[in-house]
């Protein structure tokens, strides 16, 4: 077609962690100007295979040459000068430094021994009008929205004349409008001659912006397809190896009586004194999922930790099963709500212990674990891991013993998820679940928030995915700016609806 | 899968020994430059003597005196070990080793010496630990509930560790022909026991075998038991403890009070041992306080390794003594001393290289052994 030159060439490239190969032998071809897809269940190699061409890692064995001049990228400055740049999942931006600041931070323009704003501006604003990525330079990151953000780190690369742009998982945190925006932005890029590699397993949004797609499993290189004439069913199956569903198969909801419920809670930030959680009040009955929707930063975090009593609330009343838990200690809650927490290595694990420590570190003080005299009885540590290392799968390179840290992140959020589940709590807070999670494992965890809800458990569930919500949930609550918009039932209400709640622009009379 | 396990272990003990080793050698091999510097002609003989602890000169004889120097940074180690696993930088070692001196001192000139043979040393002791956890308490409360930095807390608890005493030791126990604390009374002395026999040392006590005791029993507790569970959580990851339901004030305040009470139970046993020794009015820290951090670096954090640091970095006190003889100022010889520690402080660093390298190989190994790990 118009543009077969190759401007990114892997050759068998070998990535070993120890105990796991994350690339095994991968040869690929990236054309110049092409939005190239990169598809796999978590651990499939997706990242590692980026990361080695950002020179994060060295592989073992291979050769990538760049614009058909074989390469030795050692480290991310290597990359940015051969015209690559990567937009991470989290980003990496100085919270309190403006965008401007931001996109020059690192290859500032000189005037004599003093910075020169007045170009760097000028050429900021100029990419930002040529792509159409709208945003103020003089904003602080702390105050914009992610989706802002993210721009600012486009721009910070399109800022070092980078010619390949790497984005891993761009979509993550997004909002649909937000997402729309961003593919619109992609498409620009490559129009204008830029060369993307887009890591994701979002199968609708690769169908809709690349143009062809890199399917890996296990570190294998599966297929390269080209994306217009192949369905996401065929991307899926190739993926995971076998047929995946989409839907969550459940049977309709069984509600019983109230298990948790929350009034008129109000938290106010310490700092901005704004109410992050104005006056919310719902509750949750046995047998049902009850979500929680919303952009990020609406206020629904915040509700979560102090649901769980890791932040203080100002005022409201917490009840679970009759009994009033707005005072009790977290350890209290925590004996009748398991809480899959949305920062995992900030909450979930303690990343220097094994994985044994940390699939008991809700359990450990319990007597099955530690002798009257309070020591530890590893045996049970160990037969408890191996047990749910093998019921809800979770792959590390020396099993039990593994560190948390050394573990792939998809992974590491299954323990979390095993640990939890496995309280056999009355009330389950789920907070993105299944964040940064493949296929495969989504519809694992989803399975198990179903089946937790069947055998009659009060499920919570607070996802920014609005896929996720409106299958998996039996009714949403959608919050914005600290307020419930609406109550409403997922089966009576469109996506595009849910939106509008979502941005605060419609209201439902008589919330909650 | 046990076998495995086993396995697995003993890489982690042998990177940290290794990593520890790296950093003797290389602190050593920085005192002989200076040595050779200092004086070229005798800097050999003088080394041969730093690292055979002056044996060849002393004889057996310092092994007793080994043991004395070895006691009270053995204390101070294991009290940093446990404060460092727990997160809390408890840099208070020179303030709460010293309030335990002066309390087993007081202790016993005032109260414990009319007491039943026994508890004549027995209650100074557990009054020392009491008086080096005390003077813990404060920064403790600081940290955990008020959240000031431990570091400036602790630090900031020595300076007025070190004037007040002052005051207490001239009116109470001020012995002003000697310008230093009076003699405690015989029977309040550590029992000598069959350590002179062993030692062939006429002052050798049981200190050390307290303090050795006292490090076993921090293992035991930082390894196997539930408190250690959480305190080690609360050092790793404090957000994450939390989440646990793990309070983690109430283990700042216990990690910060056991790491005092062992400094001050140091202190005690210095200043109750049977060779004598006096606390002089001298604006100065105890070192056994820091010199105690060192440790705990050569260590690895791990109150049995502090057992080894210990008795190392008492070994070249001993040699270093004797390097004297060779007209070495003194203060060369703290010198050669410091330099050990200041490698040895780079020990952590080192065992993450070591890791790093063992992990390479590991793959590489892999590599030949082809798909078996798939």
């Amino acid at each position: 077609m118009e543009n077969t030159e190759n401007i990114i060439e892997f050759r068998h490239i070998t990535k070993r962690f120890p105990g796991i190969i994350a690339c095994n032998d991968i040869s690929l071809d990236i054309r110049k100007g092409e939005i190239h897809a990169l598809l796999g269940e978590n651990g499939a190699g997706k990242s590692t295979l980026m990361s080695v061409l950002f020179g994060m890692y060295t592989p073992e064995e291979g050769t990538i040459a760049i614009r058909g001049k074989e390469v030795k990228i050692t480290n991310p400055r290597v990359a940015t000068e051969l015209g690559i740049g990567m937009v991470h999942q989290h980003f990496k931006l100085v919270q309190n430094y403006t965008v401007l600041q931001n996109i020059i931070l690192g290859s500032e323009t000189l005037k004599g021994p003093f910075l020169d704003m007045d170009s760097c501006r000028k050429k900021v604003v100029e990419l930002s009008e040529k792509y159409g990525l709208a945003i103020d330079p003089d904003a602080l990151i702390e105050n914009i929205t992610v989706g802002q953000q993210q721009r600012c780190e486009i721009l910070k690369m399109l800022y070092r004349e980078a010619e390949i742009l790497i984005f891993d998982e761009p979509t993550a945190v997004l909002t649909p409008q937000e997402i729309d925006e961003l593919m619109e932005i992609m498409k620009g890029l490559a129009k204008e001659g830029h060369t993307i590699l887009f890591i994701s397993h979002k199968l609708e949004e690769i169908k809709r912006v690349s143009d062809r797609v890199t399917v890996l499993r296990r570190g294998k290189l599966i297929k390269t397809l080209d994306a217009a004439s192949t369905t996401t069913t065929q991307m899926g199956e190739l993926m995971v190896g076998r047929e995946v569903s989409f839907h969550v198969d459940k049977k309709p909801a069984d509600p019983k009586e109230e298990v948790l419920k929350v009034e008129h809670l109000t938290m106010i930030n310490d700092e901005t004194k704004k109410k992050v959680v104005n006056d919310v009040s719902f509750s949750v009955r046995k047998g049902e999922i009850l979500a929680i929707a919303g952009i990020d930063g609406n206020g629904q975090s915040e509700l979560i930790y102090g649901l769980t009593g890791i932040m203080p609330i100002n005022e409201g009343k917490i009840t679970i099963n009759g009994v009033d838990y707005t005072k009790k200690s977290i350890r209290e809650r925590n004996l009748i709500m398991s809480h899959i927490p949305e920062d995992r290595h900030k909450y979930g694990l303690i990343l220097d212990y094994p994985l044994s420590y940390n699939l008991a570190l809700k359990n450990y003080f319990k007597p099955d674990f530690v002798s009257k005299t309070g020591f530890l009885k590893f045996n049970k540590f160990d037969t408890y891991a191996d047990e749910l290392i093998d019921r809800f799968d979770i792959r590390s390179g020396q099993g039990k013993d593994t560190m948390a840290r050394s573990m792939s992140g998809g992974n590491q959020q299954k323990a979390i998820v095993a640990r939890e589940i496995d309280q056999n709590s009355d009330v389950l807070v789920a907070v993105q679940p299944t964040r940064g999670l493949d296929v495969g494992a989504i519809e694992f965890i989803h399975k198990q928030l179903v089946e937790q809800r069947d055998k009659g458990k009060a499920v919570l569930l607070m996802s920014f995915e609005l896929d996720e919500v409106m299958d998996v949930a039996d009714r949403v609550i959608v919050m914005f700016e600290g307020e419930i918009m609406g109550n409403l039932d997922p089966k009576k209400v469109s996506v595009e609806e849910m939106g509008l709640y979502m941005a605060g622009v419609k209201r439902e009379e008589k919330a909650q | 899968m046990s076998v495995k396990t086993k396995k697995k272990f003993e890489i982690a003990n042998y990177t940290g020994l290794l990593s520890s080793l790296i950093a003797i050698v290389g602190g050593l091999i920085i005192a002989f430059i200076v040595l050779m510097a200092t004086n070229p002609s005798k800097g050999l003989s003088a080394f041969v003597t730093l690292i055979t602890g002056g044996f060849q000169l002393g004889g057996m004889k310092n092994l007793g005196t080994l043991f004395y120097f070895a006691t009270p940074i053995l204390c101070t180690g294991v009290a940093m070990c446990l404060a460092f696993q727990a997160g809390i930088f408890n840099i208070g070692g020179p303030g709460q080793y010293s309030v335990g001196a002066l309390a087993a001192i007081l202790t016993s000139l005032y109260f414990s010496k009319n007491l039943p043979a026994p508890l004549t040393w027995i209650v100074p002791l557990i009054v020392a630990t009491f008086a080096g956890a005390a003077w813990a308490f404060i920064p403790g409360v600081l940290k955990a509930y008020f959240n000031v930095n431990v570091v400036i807390g602790t630090i900031m608890f020595n300076y007025i560790e070190m004037y007040y005493m002052m005051h207490w030791i001239n009116d109470y126990c001020y012995d002003a022909m000697k310008g230093q604390t009076r003699a405690i009374p015989a029977q309040c002395r550590l029992p000598q026991a069959f350590m002179p026999a062993i030692t062939q040392n006429k002052t050798a006590d049981i200190g050390i075998l307290i303090a050795i005791l006292f490090a076993v029993l921090a293992w035991v507790l930082i390894e196997k038991t539930k408190l250690g569970y959480e305190l080690k959580a609360c050092g790793k990851n404090a957000e994450a403890s939390r989440y646990a339901g793990i309070r983690s004030k109430r283990n700042i305040m216990i990690s910060i009070l056991l790491s005092g009470a062992l400094c001050g139970l140091g202190g005690g046993l210095t200043h109750l041992s049977a060779s004598g020794t006096y606390i002089t009015m001298k604006e100065q820290l105890a070192a056994e306080g820091f010199n105690g951090i060192a440790v705990c670096c050569l260590a690895n954090n791990n109150p049995l390794g502090a057992i080894l640091g210990a008795l190392f970095l008492a070994f070249l006190t001993v040699g270093g003594n004797y390097m004297q003889i060779f007209g070495f100022q003194r203060e060369i010889v703290s010198v050669i001393t410091s330099v050990i520690i200041y490698f040895a402080a780079f020990s952590l660093f080192l065992k993450q290289i070591l890791e790093r390298l063992l992990m390479k190989q590991k793959t590489q190994i892999n590599k030949v052994t082809g798909e078996e790990l798939k």
